[in-house]
């Protein structure tokens, strides 16, 4: 846990280091920069607050990036932290920024659609672009609006590349239900070099609405009890079932260009401004897509059975063992509230499992489809 | 009461209010940004003439507009209820504020 405290003199100390604040004006969430003097060692930071003392957003985030960092998933680093500030006390995460380089361009989610969408509007083409967004390969290709109405030229290989890296994103969302993923919280880097333009995703940043986390302790406390209670009773837990499978949240990338107040047709509203998954059928193509990768692309196979790995996947019992992690996380300083790691632990091994399932099903239908073309071939 | 728009150290133009925005662009500034930052200067759509009048609050303002009803945001620029959406802005932009891609300022 970092302690930070505002002086007299508005600044922010951090042990011996002062820091002068600069607003983030992104997200909902009560946060600012702490920006170093010319000749500290430290980099600039970010707190970000808890929207309320009694949520485990800031564990959700030190957990997510914990998990993040094992199976490879890069990821800003988030550290607990308190600042203390009018004699008030605010806890929270401190973080580097995803982008280490100042002469690196960064283009958010929503700049990508938003710059496609005016595009659309500044040059009256009709509105051809109505695929949803709430797939990656969707977001792709608004990528690839994004370079050719702008006439640059960006490597297939980088954006096959950001492709994967995204599916890899939405895999690591899904397992752990987090529910916040809209297009201001994925980022793209863009840097020039001679006349291409080179494109990487970003870290991954913003993770701690992950696993009901965001809700109030005692919410997060109750669901875990009655979980336990459920389990101890039937060897299940029925309304861990019900919650996720009520549960839908933004997962991936949730965002449509359709959306937009076709009424006014005003320069404002061709921006598209809902971010919304809201529907049973999307959050099922959601995994569909998923699955259809892990079943066809080496590279998503690879991840995905590394994550299982990394996170000790028991073949036997099918489950994972998180507990190294969070013994790591802990200190006498900062102890995970209680019920917190059972319902990360149970929330995470639902979601691998009902990825398993689902790619078990698939599996049998390719071999029965395998069979009968068999059978048909030795027929004629 | 002008809200500046800039990119790094340029002034791309003023944003002010009557009945309907005004954007008065910065033309030579533009076009000096356009060379040193092309990546960034891609977002920009605001150059078509050198006044432009917008019936709502222009693109590249917009993210600050909805950082305004941010409550620790409202609390350190004292943007009240009442203010109009231009007022809100211009406080906003009163804050020293780490720039997105493009960045606001109190002119």
């Amino acid at each position: 846990m970092i302690n930070i405290e505002k002086n007299d003199a508005g600044l922010y100390v951090i042990g011996n280091e002062f820091f002068s604040a600069e607003e983030n004006t992104r997200g909902t969430r009560d946060k600012f920069w702490l920006v170093p003097g010319q000749e500290s060692s430290y980099p600039r930071m970010l707190f970000k607050c808890n929207r309320s003392e009694k949520t485990c957003e800031n564990w959700g985030e030190i957990i997510a990036s914990a998990i993040a960092s094992r199976v490879n998933v890069p990821c800003v680093t988030y550290v607990g932290a308190s600042v203390l500030e009018n004699g008030e006390v605010k806890t929270g995460v401190i973080c580097e920024s995803y982008k280490n380089n100042s002469e690196i361009s960064e283009l958010s989610g929503y700049s990508l659609v938003s710059a496609v969408a005016n595009h659309i509007y500044d040059n009256s083409i009709d509105m051809f672009y109505t695929g949803e967004l709430n797939t990656v390969d969707g977001f792709i290709n608004c990528i690839n609006q994004y370079a050719k109405f702008m006439e640059c030229e960006i490597d297939a290989n980088e954006i096959e590349q950001c492709r994967n890296d995204l599916i890899k994103q939405a895999l690591f969302d899904f397992i752990l239900l987090q529910a916040d993923r809209h297009w201001l919280n994925t980022t793209f880097l863009l840097a020039k070099s001679d006349s291409k333009i080179s494109i990487t995703k970003s870290k991954c940043y913003d993770n701690g609405c992950i696993c009901f986390l965001k809700r109030k302790l005692e919410g997060v406390q109750g669901i875990s009890t009655q979980i336990k209670a459920e389990i101890r009773k039937r060897k299940q837990s029925d309304s861990l079932k019900y919650q996720l499978e009520k549960y839908i949240p933004f997962f991936g990338i949730k965002t449509t260009l359709v959306k937009f107040d076709s009424k006014t047709y005003s320069h404002n509203s061709m921006i598209p401004r809902i971010v919304s998954c809201g529907d049973p059928e999307a959050k099922e193509m959601f995994l569909e897509e998923l699955t259809h990768e892990i079943l066809n692309n080496p590279e998503i196979a690879h991840f995905y059975l590394g994550l299982k790995q990394k996170l000790n996947y028991s073949k036997e019992t099918k489950t994972l063992d998180l507990s190294d992690i969070f013994q790591s996380l802990q200190t006498p300083q900062d102890i995970i509230p209680e019920g917190v790691e059972y319902l990360v632990n149970q929330i995470m091994n639902y979601q691998v499992n009902t990825i398993d399932e689902l790619i078990k099903v698939k599996r049998a239908k390719i071999v029965q489809q395998k069979e009968i073309e068999d059978e048909e071939q030795r027929s004629v | 009461m002008k809200i500046a728009l800039y990119i790094k150290e340029l002034t791309l133009g003023y944003l002010e209010y009557n009945n309907n925005y005004y954007f008065t662009a910065d033309e030579s500034n533009i076009q000096v940004a356009f060379k040193k930052y092309p990546i960034d200067m891609m977002l920009f759509s605001l150059n078509k003439a050198q006044t432009k009048e917008y019936k709502y609050v222009p693109q590249n303002f917009l993210q600050y507009l909805e950082a305004t009803a941010r409550e620790d945001l409202r609390l350190k620029a004292d943007i009240k209820d009442e203010d109009s959406e231009f007022v809100k802005l211009y406080k906003l932009a009163g804050l020293k504020i780490c720039p997105e891609n493009f960045g606001i300022r109190q002119a």
